[in-house]
Parts: C-alpha cells; structure tokens; sequence
C-alpha cells in the first residue's frame, strides 16, 4: 500500500514538475524532469558519469577510512589518558566547532587540488564525529553493569571483554554511521571548490554554464552515491550489531 | 527495637544461630545540593543462615541502600555491615544481586546475557548450554534464548534477570522489587519457584518489596521500615509452615492475620507521616 502511494507521489510530482515548468516557463531555473532524464542518460552513455561517481566514491571512502581510523585511535587513547583528555578539551572543542569544509583553502594551499585534498577534508570531518563518539563510548560505561558483573566474581579482563569493549563498540559504530554522509559532503564540497573531476565538479562545471538540467542530473547522482553508502553501512550494521536493527523495530512503547 | 528483636532472636534459637548478614548501627546519608539527606537511620538487624527476610516500607525509603551496603557497593556512613563475621569493605561475592532495573547487556541474546555468571566461572560450553536451557525452562522463557533484551517485554526481561541471577547459584540472594512488573500469574510461580530453590539449596535472601501480601507469602520474618529515614518500625515474624502453597495460603486465617497486622503498621506510619509534614508548624506559631 504504502509502495503504491509513493510510486503515485513520485508520478505526481514528476507531472508536476514537468508541466509546471513548461506552463510556468520556468524551464531555466528549474528545468524539466524528462530534459534531466534525457541530461542522465547522456552523462551515462558517455561513460562521464561512472567516471565522476568512482572518483568521488574513492574520495569519500578514502576519507571516511582514514578518518575514523583516527578518529577511534585518539578516542580509545584520550579515553583512557583522562588527564591528558582534560588539557586538550578545550582545543579539541575549538576545532570541533570550526566547520571544517572552512579548512579548504588551507589544505588547498598544502596538498594541491588534487584528489588528496579531498580525501584530507572528508577525513577532517569524519575524524572529529568518530573520535568524540569513541571517547565518550569508552568513557560512558555503566557502572549498574560493570557492578552486577563484579558481583558474579568478574575480574578485569571479563570487564574489558564483556562490558566495556562491547559498549565502546555500539557508540564507536554510531559514530561511524553518522559521519557517512559527512565523508560525501566533505569530498563534495572539496571538489566543488577547485576540481576537474568527480561529482561535484561536475554539478558546479553544469552550473557555471547554465545548464540547470544537468544540474540536476549531477544532483541524482550524488543522491544515489549517499543511498549506496548508507546502504552499506546499515547492511554492515546489521551483521555487526543484530540487536540495533531489533532495536528500531521496536514499537514505541512509553 | 533492639530488644524485641533479641526476643525474637531467642525464639528462633533452636532453629539456627548462625548469624550471616549483621547491620550494626547503620546510618546512611547523601549530600542533596550540599546538604546532607539522611536515608537511613539507626538499622539494627541480625539475618540467618537459611533465612528468608522481606523489608516490606515505602517506596523511597532507602530498602535498597540496605541491599547495596551488604553488597558492598555502598558503605554506611556509620555504624557497619558484617557478612559471615567479616565486615563488609569491598564487593560481596558471596551475594547475588538482582536490582530494580535488570541491566541485562544489550548486546547479548537471552542466552547470552543467562550465560554470564557461567562464562565467569569458566564452565565448559556444552554444560553451559544445558545449564541455560534449564534456567530458561525455569523462568518461563523456553525458546526465547535467541532473543535480544530490547526485543522482549519489560516482565520477560525480569525472568531473564531472575534466571542470570540463579545461574551464579549465589550463597545469599539481595532482590530489590524483583516480580513489581509481572502479572499475577506469573508473580505466584516465580515466588514458588524462588520458595523452592532457596528451601533446596538453603539460600538466605533479602527481598525488598512494597508489597504487603508479597511481604508475609514469602517471609520468615518481614521486617517493617519508616518512611524516610529509615528506621525499624517492627519485625513480625511469619510462622506459617514451609513448604507453602502460596495459592492456598490466601484462604489461611494467619495469613490473613498476618497482612492485617502489616497493613495496620503501614497505614499508621502513612498517617503519622501525613500528620508530621501537614498543619503542625502553624499550630507552633499560633502557640508561641
């Protein structure tokens, strides 16, 4: 039922759009969805779009792993140096507040305009969510559990083992999934501002010459990179955390 | 208070004198925005071997400090806790401790979260696995091993704490309000179960409970707390002959003797709180 009423929303606002531009004659600013299609395909056929998407996928994912591979590393360590955790609050809450799509023309200036200087801003990004979402998943363990465990006799490796680790864990992958979507803007945003290739060169190239269906055809191809990416990680999720995807499930109870 | 319960002491004595759980003098109090909140005031009681003890107050009124100061997550301010004539300074790990909320693992199955106290102890898989299904069987839950706790109802996920809490087969059972959410039903066979589990192996358990006829089905001896700070309002001792039917029981005139007794000690404490914090003030100033 629900399938059937949103492929009867799309139709509508498909027809909508389509005669509404046409009839409204706003076809420049909006364009028109069979003129994007039309833009689409032409972008696939010629093998420009497979070429842009991969180099914005390899972008975001180079990014994201380098990112939250860092961004883990500096918050099991700050975790468990709490002192040193306490000195450098302050700075690291100063960089956290910085929008750090602000940092590009510094990493313009040091590693070019090449692609490594948008793996550097999507991993900057990524960094910030996954280390603050590690150091508080090491630093938040319950002590009602750790407790009920060391009344059962639990000694510190059966802490680490079965409370603590796997804590950590649900936060550090909370963290992972929400700085996702930070990788793609990170390497979209990068390439927009000074690029030759990838999708958001593509979108800002579409836009600088007024081609607005193109436009949003570049726009339909990052949509479909961001769902891909998302699937994966709600997919690796899934088999990682079984009792997350149980949790969203769950019907509201108050 | 102190020489009633010697009485009572005495009159148990040809049962058992084996002292396992003593609170001497106990008083606790936490600071409340820098000002210290007294929980709990001057807490006398012997426990023994084999006993099973209900603390039957209101909700609020420091039951629980009582079970964690002889777990040894908390210590009183003064006055102390022995258990088996050792004073009680650190974790307890002859008790098992099944608390208000049931902190089960969220990332554990039912199984899983079962077979922890096992893990801990180092037995072997297999033994394990038949240990869990038995605890399973117990509680009710037969098939729900694989579940995880979000999953399954707030009363289902008490019997899984329930059956964790039986797994570590624990010298001495502490159990804060543990059957508050279940249905009638399923209250009576846990509490029989729990009866006969502790009559077998000869468990001592402190069961907390705001639940008058909860208080005597179960006890020993109920021991009847103040409101805020706690004090020993009364210990009744419930002679009604074990093994019970705890069906049965509801139609036995001491049984029913016994909960009039408690709900008299009840509600005259509830009335004696209610004249404390109602007009008394104004009655001082109109007088001064």
């Amino acid at each position: 039922m629900t399938i059937i009423a949103r492929i009867a929303f799309l139709i509508l606002l498909l027809l909508g759009w389509e005669y509404g531009s046409i009839a409204l004659k706003a076809e420049f600013f909006v364009s028109r969805p069979t003129a994007i299609a039309e833009s689409f395909l032409h972008l696939l056929q010629s093998g420009e779009f497979l070429y842009h998407l991969s180099i914005t996928a390899t972008e975001a994912a180079l990014g994201f792993l380098t990112g939250s591979a860092a961004g883990v590393a500096a918050g099991l360590l700050l975790g468990r140096l709490t002192s040193l955790a306490d000195v450098l609050d302050p700075f690291l809450m100063a960089l956290y507040s910085l929008p750090k799509v602000a940092l590009a023309p510094l990493f313009i200036l040091w590693f070019g305009i090449g692609m490594e200087m948008k793996v550097i801003l999507a991993a900057a990004t990524v960094f910030f969510l996954v280390f603050l979402n590690t150091y508080t998943g090491v630093r938040n363990v319950s002590v009602e559990q750790l407790a009920i465990l060391r009344l059962m006799g639990a000694n510190e490796r059966h802490l680490i083992t079965k409370v603590i680790a796997p804590s950590a864990f649900t936060w550090v992958f909370a963290g992972l999934r929400l700085s996702v979507p930070y990788a793609l803007i990170g390497a979209v945003v990068g390439e927009m501002i000074a690029a030759n290739r990838g999708l958001g060169f593509l979108l800002s190239d579409a836009a600088a010459q007024f081609d607005t269906a193109a436009v949003f055809a570049s726009l339909l191809g990052i949509i479909f990179l961001a769902m891909i990416f998302n699937g994966i990680v709600k997919l690796i999720e899934g088999m990682l955390m079984p009792w997350k995807v149980n949790e969203d499930r769950r019907e509201a109870t108050v | 208070m102190q020489a009633k319960e010697m009485a009572q002491d005495h009159q148990r004595g040809s049962r058992n004198l084996d002292n396992i759980i003593t609170f001497s003098n106990i008083r606790k109090e936490f600071k409340n925005s820098g000002q210290p909140w007294r929980i709990v005031d001057d807490v006398n009681l012997k426990v023994q071997r084999g006993e099973f003890i209900t603390l039957l107050g209101p909700s609020g009124c420091g039951k629980s400090t009582l079970l964690n100061m002889t777990a040894g997550l908390m210590r009183p301010s003064s006055g102390s806790v022995s258990y088996a004539g050792a004073e009680v300074v650190k974790i307890n790990l002859r008790v098992g401790y099944m608390t208000q909320q049931d902190h089960l693992l969220p990332w554990r199955t039912v199984a899983g979260n079962i077979a922890i106290p096992l893990e801990i102890r180092g037995i072997d898989r297999k033994n394990r696995d038949r240990r869990i299904e038995e605890l399973l069987a117990l509680v009710g839950l037969t098939g729900f091993g694989g579940q995880y706790p979000a999953k399954i109802s707030g009363g289902m996920r008490k019997r899984v704490a329930l059956a964790r809490l039986l797994a570590a087969t624990p010298e001495t059972i502490l159990m804060d309000e543990p059957f508050g959410a279940l249905d009638a039903q399923m209250r009576i066979n846990l509490q029989s179960e729990l009866l006969r589990l502790c009559g077998q192996f000869g468990t001592t358990v402190l069961f907390v409970t705001h639940d008058i006829d909860e208080a005597v089905a179960l006890a020993d001896r109920c021991v009847v707390l103040g409101p805020r700070p706690t004090s020993i309002r009364r210990i009744v001792s419930i002679d009604l002959p074990r093994p019970r039917d705890l069906v049965g029981l509801r139609s036995d005139t001491r049984y029913q003797g016994y909960c009039a007794e408690l709900w008299r000690l009840m509600a005259h404490g509830a009335s004696e709180e209610m004249a404390a914090v109602g007009p008394s003030p104004q009655v001082h100033e109109l007088r001064a």
